[in-house]
């Protein structure tokens, strides 16, 4: 859980709980289900956006919440490769390089935001910490290749204009419009 | 010209939401199926010979009997999986049917509910999928206030809801005991079988988990009937089926054609063909874990369950058509494919766990010329290796590519590394032991 | 008390027992390293692959592998030989002793 190098204390949150609006929103979480831990993965996805990370003050939490000891917790969040165990950048920047995105130059686009970002390739970071770049496999848009997901959107049919665009309006506060309209388009010249 | 079962409503603006979705024919299916007992909606379903389309094109009807009778169960409730996890290289249809016609599969989702004897449907999406299930929920929502989810739907006293809930980011998640596993709160890692999910699955009880593919198609099978189901495909693969295409195409994107379509078509009508002056390598048909494909092979093929498999060893699959022209470097792809397989394996049982991570390291070296023949035949003997011997069919799906990939273009592998001259690709077998 | 078969040889067992105790009643040892009798069936090393001659389809593990009338399995082919020392994971040697180390 989070790194400890040279003595460097992981960072953590400190202990954190619930707000009573959040508490709501999880009493229903366990009402969808037959079995409380049935509502580890939705409540995990609370956390992690509530707290941006799964520090261990989190698993911690999430544990008392689930009723599991916090190594259960830590064992199932860190099966999935979206629950973050470690704090990132604001914008994480995952683009997808499996086989059809491959097919379409996902390499080229690696390479060009390696370069535009100047991504130190131990941290995976830009130098001002605002941009993490990873290299994720297949997000279903073989069809949109080459592509990124960002957040909960996915950015397609990507060329370096378009990325400049998309950084431009990270940037700037001024993120652009999403879901992105290409998001409707199913095939190459069609669009709802 | 496409048929249009499944996309029927794609060009529809507006259509994920219900006023729009009805005024072009939704929920029209469920009144009707609520009116039959649920014994002869899943007999409609078994005649009109509709085949899983997740990928094992397992009979849908059939899967539906599996579930043991009310006397049998033991008090259990029965539970429907809508498995929404499309993670296989080079599929995205489903995703794309969530997007443009959410209503058509939710509503399959009711029916199949119904017919299945379950009270509660979770569709389990793949985390990445966040986005659809904001616009799957605001479906489920609005269908609820119509009263086609909930408590007595239509005063049939069927009483159905439907659940959405997120994973987080594991191909491994669309096995369906994995998922189930996933569905849980647990790490997504796939149990034995037997038991299989229909009669114990999610939380011990009888659960049955469908693609949603499979029950957008539902719907529209109750709506008209098997027979007219029938009237397009083949006999043993009736209906139609969207294939998602990709690779080196000029119009990627997801098609619906009736099953029995030649290959050939596919690619060059729907999909525009190849690139100006090139020419066609290989391809692969049904999503990355299925065997690739000559272009003899693919002149050869039709798009149903039975060609693709008699024409080339090869399956018909999730129908994710990557297609690979002369450009390709394949020993570049399959290298491609073993990291996704060897990041992706849950690690549970040793064949998977060790042989798609090795596997991946001898390509790799392959890849970057320091192999030798004897490595290949290592590399063929670990893909043999994995076949029949794991818990779960991800250990095939890592090894079919490299077995296929082998069998069917080993120039350009044994083009890549130096020769000993003790291994051809007519010998590779027998070196295997010699190899290690 | 059903009859197994374990490379042609015939054996009556109690109920419930699985193949792996089955061999053993027979003095075959089927190498196994994730199964205890006192755990529940993991089935994730793989090392107890058995072929299966009659009433079942194989290779399958012998953990989890409930002995019933008519089930014949080999543990003795070239094949099964080969699933276990599959990966370069060292099989057929049965795991140390504590008396070993």
């Amino acid at each position: 859980m989070g790194s400890h190098s040279k003595g460097v204390p992981a960072p953590d949150h400190g202990p954190v709980d619930w707000s009573a609006e959040d508490k709501v929103k999880i009493d229903e979480i366990f009402q969808r289900y037959p079995e409380r831990r049935a509502g580890l993965l939705p409540v995990l996805w609370l956390a992690q956006q509530k707290w941006g990370w799964l520090s261990e003050s989190v698993i911690r939490r999430v544990g008392l919440t689930l009723g599991l000891p916090p190594s259960d917790v830590l064992a199932v969040a860190s099966f999935y490769t979206m629950f973050k165990k470690e704090p990132t950048g604001r914008y994480v920047l995952q683009v997808c390089h499996t086989l059809s995105c491959a097919l379409r130059g996902a390499d080229q686009i690696v390479s060009y935001l390696e370069g535009k970002l100047q991504i130190d390739p131990h941290t995976g970071h830009s130098p001002d910490g605002m941009f993490k770049l990873e290299r994720v496999e297949c997000l279903a848009s073989c069809g949109s290749a080459p592509m990124m997901q960002v957040d909960e959107h996915f950015y397609e049919l990507l060329t370096p204009q378009k990325i400049d665009e998309i950084l431009d309006g990270f940037k700037s506060g001024r993120p652009l419009p999403t879901p992105r309209p290409e998001a409707d388009q199913w095939t190459w010249n069609r669009v709802s | 010209m496409e048929p249009r079962i499944l996309t029927a409503r794609w060009n529809v603006p507006d259509v994920h939401n219900i006023d729009t979705a009805m005024r072009h024919g939704a929920w029209r299916a469920l009144p009707m199926a609520l009116k039959r007992a649920p014994a002869d909606v899943t007999n409609e379903v078994k005649n009109s010979g509709l085949r899983g389309r997740g990928g094992a094109g397992f009979p849908t009807g059939m899967k539906w009997t599996f579930v043991p009778p009310v006397e049998k169960r033991g008090g259990k409730p029965v539970y429907l999986v809508c498995n929404a996890d499309e993670s296989e290289p080079g599929t995205f249809k489903d995703r794309y049917l969530m997007w443009k016609d959410p209503h058509m599969f939710v509503e399959g989702c009711v029916i199949s509910a119904y017919a299945t004897g379950a009270e509660r449907v979770y569709i389990y999406l793949r985390g990445e999928f966040a986005f659809i299930q904001h616009r799957v929920d605001a479906a489920i929502a609005q269908a609820r206030a119509k009263g086609f989810i909930g408590k007595n739907i239509l005063g049939s006293g069927a009483n159905i809801e439907v659940y959405t809930h997120l994973g987080a980011g594991a191909y491994i998640c669309g096995e369906e005991t994995a998922l189930l596993s996933s569905l849980e709160g647990g790490r997504g890692q796939p149990k034995l079988k037997p038991p299989f999910p229909a009669v114990e699955g999610a939380w011990r009880c009888p659960t049955i988990v469908n693609n949603v593919e499979t029950m957008a198609a539902v719907t529209w099978i109750l709506e008209h009937g098997a027979a007219e189901y029938r009237k397009f495909g083949t006999e043993k693969s009736p209906g139609t089926k969207l294939f998602s295409c990709s690779g080196h195409i000029r119009k990627p994107g997801v098609y619906e054609v009736a099953l029995g379509y030649p290959m050939t078509s596919l690619i060059e009508n729907e999909c525009g063909g190849l690139y100006p002056g090139r020419t066609l390598k290989a391809v692969i048909p049904g999503g990355s874990s299925v065997p690739i494909m000559t272009p003899e092979e693919v002149s050869k093929s039709t798009m149903d369950y039975e060609s693709i498999n008699t024409v080339a060893g090869s399956y018909l699959g999730s129908g994710g058509l990557i297609v690979m022209d002369d450009t390709t470097d394949l020993v570049d792809s399959l290298t491609n494919l073993l990291r996704f397989y060897a990041h992706e394996s849950c690690g549970q049982c040793t064949p998977c766990r060790e042989g798609c991570g090795w596997m991946f390291k001898v390509l790799q070296r392959v890849k970057s010329g320091e192999a030798t023949d004897l490595d290949l035949a290592t590399l063929k003997d670990l893909a043999d290796n994995i076949f029949g011997r794991t818990i779960c069919f991800f250990g095939p799906s890592a090894a079919m590519p490299v077995q296929s990939f082998l069998k069917k273009f080993p120039d350009e592998f044994f083009g890549r590394v130096h020769r000993t001259g003790q291994v051809s690709y007519a010998n590779i077998g027998a070196a295997a032991p010699a190899a290690r | 008390m059903p009859t197994v078969k374990i490379n042609g040889q015939e054996v009556v067992v109690p109920d419930g027992v699985n193949m792996i105790e089955a061999a053993a009643q027979l003095g075959v040892e089927i190498p196994h390293y994730c199964y205890h009798p006192h755990l529940s069936i993991a089935g994730n090393c793989r090392m107890c692959l058995v072929d299966i001659e009659a009433g079942g389809r194989g290779p399958d593990i012998a953990c989890n592998m409930k002995a019933r009338d008519g089930l014949a399995i080999r543990t003795d082919t070239a094949h099964v030989k080969h699933a276990q020392v599959g990966d370069g994971v060292p099989a057929g040697q049965p795991p140390p002793r504590l008396s070993d180390l």
